[in-house]
């Protein structure tokens, strides 16, 4: 403590290494989507994709920044507003959405089409963060646990009715990282990973899956059933990454995206087209990326100078762990095919700038993490 | 702000998370390390193998012509559509709207676009005109191309010689099948680098190996001589209501076939409507009959041969003789009367083949029968060739040798029969019989074929010579005179044999047969008529000798032989 101006120095309130990591993230997914979309879209604008991807990412970047100067701990008294808004987004959703592969998730504005269930996702942590504050790190009994649970269930029950699978997986990892360093007891932890196992099971027995959804978990079970229909798209991936060997075929120049095998390319199999061009060593670094964002997402929390904040943090963290890790794992057939992006580098807007504004309330708390 | 912060448990979950991370993560990239690095090979050859695609380029089939060119069977391109459920969107609309043009029912369409497949026919072979229609309906999945399909001008002409191919141009029959290989050709191939609809790729890999179209083939038929042949017998069949019948024509000198007529006949261009496969059978080549007295010239041959008898030698012959027990006539009853070596066989007489075989013995005899060539194949270049049969003299009964003599208790093959009367009809000296004048391929090279060569000295040609003049003498003064060609001499043998009946003992049915041979001095056309089961007559000489005076008739004025007997022509 020998200077207070040191501590409070403008520049030390500013995270390079998080800010560095988010910057070439989303600007390698900028070139991947420009590299996987061209020539994707119909009217042969190759570059259709990659502008809208660009402004999002700019744009968002603003925000972040902006967000930063913005006090993060003034938000748990706006929690309950934004669990609100959060819940009245979804219900429109559900009456009044466009349909696209089954499912209600969009409202369109003008030429945008704005996916509320993105935004749950910041929305319920959020919300989440404030409603645990008040159990102060202390979660030791049931009751309170499950509390929690029914506090996140009008949310939950929103989106799977969309039905919205990928974003309900979301928000459930979110709701577990944050329980975790909420203090919940290791005993309370496997009984809930025994309800959800119990709950898969009757997902399944009962049949409350769509078709499709089904199909997709049973191919990830075994890829070869139906190598023309759901299988087709973890084997198409497979093929891509696989033939990418050690150092890819270079960028713009992977057979399977630019000859159309490749599904979805630029969205949910982005990762494909990156282990296809870059290889294995393309992919293992975006891979450490991913691992120097959410590890320093999580030493920012444990920066926090408030249990607030390490919640935030935590639930941020939890979230990108999550999607990274099943959005990788499902374009090598590690998990199951649910439609969740890669978060900063597949395309949309939603889905970006839902992480810029996490990124700008991780900055928010490491600028103020000291007390 | 003002609240606090337990400090120490919840860092350490925090803690928790990260090594949770960390496991999970290592755990992506130990999985890139199998699917890049281990099994790279493999995922390499799948990436490959989905977008170079190879096409075969179909070969031409060989034109098949006659001796003078005419063509008998050749390839023209057809329209063919077929289509690729995945891409056809509403198939029970798209199955009403194709199933009246391409006469179908639109369940059985529909059945075709609802499979799991990325490929179905849905019409082969259709006409220009129908495809013009299904193009026209503009529906997004529908493939159309070009398959060869082959066409017989002659239609019934021949059938049994050209045979035909099946819709993926297999030949199944006849000189189809006999010659797949050579006529068929060889496929070439494309390899195309393609996207994932199919598209080639500018500047992509691309192979090219041009189809070897296949050889064409000559064939020593001559199709006015064939029709002549089929015409004819077709009239004796319909006129003694016979069941079924062949004629071969043939060169006795080169073995060269000018016609091989089988009915009960069928059209090359629907054969797939034929209801009976029976008709199929070519029984010129595939039918075993007893030969009846034809089989006197081989005992005559033999006999003359073997230095036992000249053609005057005197036989005092009994009406009736008893071998083994059983008694023998000849076809017509009479009394004891003196013939000799020669007019045995000119009038057909059973009791006299069977005198002169008793002194000629069985071993003998089996071995002449063998060298005539009557019990292999003659291997002519055609499928479904029979061979005759005569038991082992070892095991022939008391009265075998007798019966052997006239032809009963011997099975032999219409083309055999021809086969060994064109050895005395060629001085002695067997011919294999030959269907194919020329193999052409497809940059127009003759390709060697056997040329009949292997040409096999059987008896002397004294002893060839002698038996013609009897057979001469057979058509002249015998029974064979219904068998007269105006202005030409002939030699021949009818031949009226019982069948053993099946399933039980005893004979049924007759089968009539005439071979002969003109002009007898230089004979350059051989022809043989077989008819079985005529019920308005039964006798060689009535059945089939006309048959052979019209087809020889026609033929040698066909082929420009000039006649030899001038005197006779009006």
């Amino acid at each position: 403590m020998n200077s207070v101006i040191d501590k409070h120095s403008k520049w030390r309130r500013i995270d390079p290494g998080i800010i560095g990591v988010i910057m070439l993230l989303a600007g390698f997914g900028v070139l991947m989507v420009y590299a996987a979309s061209s020539g994707a879209d119909k009217s042969g604008n190759s570059v259709f994709f990659v502008k809208r991807q660009l402004i999002w990412a700019s744009g968002g970047f603003i925000i972040a920044i902006a967000i930063a100067f913005y006090n993060y701990s003034r938000l748990k008294y706006y929690a309950s507003v934004i669990y609100v808004l959060n819940i009245v987004f979804l219900l429109g959703i559900v009456i009044f959405g466009k349909t696209a592969l089954g499912a209600q998730r969009w409202f369109s504005i003008g030429i945008f089409h704005f996916q509320p269930s993105e935004f749950a996702k910041i929305a319920i942590i959020i919300s989440l963060a404030a409603f645990l504050a008040n159990y102060k790190g202390n979660l030791l009994d049931g009751k309170k646990l499950f509390m929690s649970f029914l506090y996140i269930l009008p949310v939950l029950i929103l989106i799977i009715i969309q039905p919205d699978l990928g974003t309900a997986m979301v928000i459930l990892a979110i709701t577990l990282g944050m329980l975790i360093p909420a203090g919940i007891r290791i005993k309370h932890l496997f009984i809930l990973l025994l309800i959800g196992i119990l709950l898969m099971s009757a997902v399944f027995q009962f049949h409350i899956l769509k078709d499709y959804q089904a199909k997709r978990l049973m191919v990830f079970i075994n890829p070869n059933i139906d190598p023309q229909g759901s299988g087709y798209n973890l084997r198409q991936s497979m093929i891509a990454i696989g033939s990418g060997k050690l150092t890819g075929k270079g960028l713009m120049s992977g057979t399977q995206s630019r000859l159309n095998f490749l599904p979805e390319r630029h969205t949910d199999f982005i990762f494909s087209v990156i282990g296809e061009e870059f290889g294995f060593i393309g992919g293992g670094l975006l891979i450490f990326g991913f691992f120097l964002l959410i590890s320093r997402t999580l030493s920012i929390g444990y920066k926090s100078r408030n249990y607030f904040g390490l919640l935030l943090a935590s639930g941020i963290a939890s979230m990108w762990f999550f999607q990274a890790l099943i959005n990788i794992g499902m374009t090598i057939g590690i998990a199951p095919i649910t439609g969740i992006p890669l978060p900063f580098i597949s395309y949309g807007g939603s889905a970006m700038i839902t992480n810029m504004l996490a990124f700008g309330i991780l900055l928010s708390i490491y600028a103020r993490r000291f007390r | 702000m003002g609240e606090k912060t337990r400090k120490g448990r919840p860092k350490d979950r925090l803690n928790f998370l990260f090594y949770f991370l960390l496991i999970c993560f290592f755990a992506l990239v130990y999985r890139l390390v199998v699917i890049q690095v281990l099994q790279r090979a493999t995922f390499t050859k799948q990436a490959l193998a989905q977008r170079l695609k190879d096409y075969e380029l179909s070969a031409d089939r060989g034109t098949i012509y006659d001796r003078n060119g005419v063509t008998l069977a050749l390839s023209t391109d057809m329209d063919t559509v077929s289509a690729n459920p995945y891409q056809i969107k509403k198939k029970m609309k798209v199955a009403k709207e194709i199933a009246p043009i391409l006469d179908e029912s639109p369940r059985s369409i529909y059945k075709k676009l609802t499979k799991k497949t990325g490929f179905v026919y849905l019409g082969r072979k259709i006409a220009k005109d129908k495809t013009d229609r299904l193009k026209k309906l503009n529906i997004e999945g529908l493939w159309f191309s070009k398959e060869s399909k082959r066409l017989y001008p002659g239609a019934d002409l021949a059938a049994h010689i050209i045979g035909f191919v099946d819709i993926d141009n297999k030949g199944l029959s006849g000189i189809e099948l006999y010659f797949d290989k050579l006529l068929k050709g060889k496929p070439g191939w494309v390899r195309q680098e393609q996207d994932q609809l199919g598209r080639p790729i500018p500047g992509g890999e691309n192979k090219y190996i041009p189809a070897t179209n296949g050889h064409e083939l000559v064939l020593t038929i001559d199709k006015e001589i064939q029709y002549k042949a089929q015409l004819e017998l077709n009239n004796a069949i319909e006129e003694y209501q016979a069941k079924s019948g062949s004629v071969i024509v043939m060169d006795p000198r080169s073995g060269e076939i000018y016609a091989l007529a089988s009915a009960p006949n069928f059209d090359l261009n629907k054969f797939s409507q034929v209801k009976d496969s029976a008709v199929f059978t070519d029984h010129a080549i595939s039918d075993r009959y007893e030969p009846g007295s034809t089989m006197k010239v081989i005992t005559g041959s033999a006999a003359l041969e073997a230095n036992i008898f000249t053609p005057e030698s005197s036989f005092i012959l009994p009406g009736e003789i008893r071998v083994g027990g059983w008694p023998i006539h000849d076809s017509h009853e009479r009394g004891t009367e003196t013939f000799t070596f020669k007019s045995i066989i000119t009038h057909s007489s059973n009791i006299g083949a069977a005198t002169i075989a008793k002194k000629l013995g069985k071993w003998p005899l089996y071995s002449y029968i063998k060298k005539f060539g009557l019990l292999r194949p003659t291997g002519i270049e055609l499928p479904g060739e029979s061979q005759g049969y005569v038991p082992n003299p070892k095991n022939w009964s008391a009265s075998s040798l007798a019966t052997i003599s006239f032809g009963q208790g011997i099975s032999v093959t219409p083309i055999g029969v021809a086969s060994a009367l064109a050895a005395i009809a060629n001085g002695g000296v067997s011919v294999k019989p030959r269907i194919v004048r020329q193999i052409i391929s497809a940059t127009g090279k003759n390709v060697k074929i056997d040329s009949g060569k292997s040409k096999k000295r059987i008896i002397s040609a004294k002893t060839a010579a002698m038996m013609t003049n009897i057979l001469a003498a057979a058509v002249t003064e015998g029974t064979g005179k219904s068998a007269q060609v105006k202005g030409y001499s002939v030699a021949g043998k009818t031949g009226t044999a019982q069948k053993p009946s099946v399933g039980k003992s005893g004979y049924s049915g007759y089968i009539s047969s005439f071979a002969g041979f003109t002009p007898v001095k230089n004979p350059q056309l051989l022809i043989l008529v077989v008819i079985d089961e005529p019920k308005k007559a039964i006798y060689g000489s009535v059945v089939a000798g006309p048959v052979f005076s019209k087809v020889a008739d026609f033929a040698l004025h066909r082929l420009k032989i000039l006649p030899d007997q001038p005197g006779e022509v009006n």
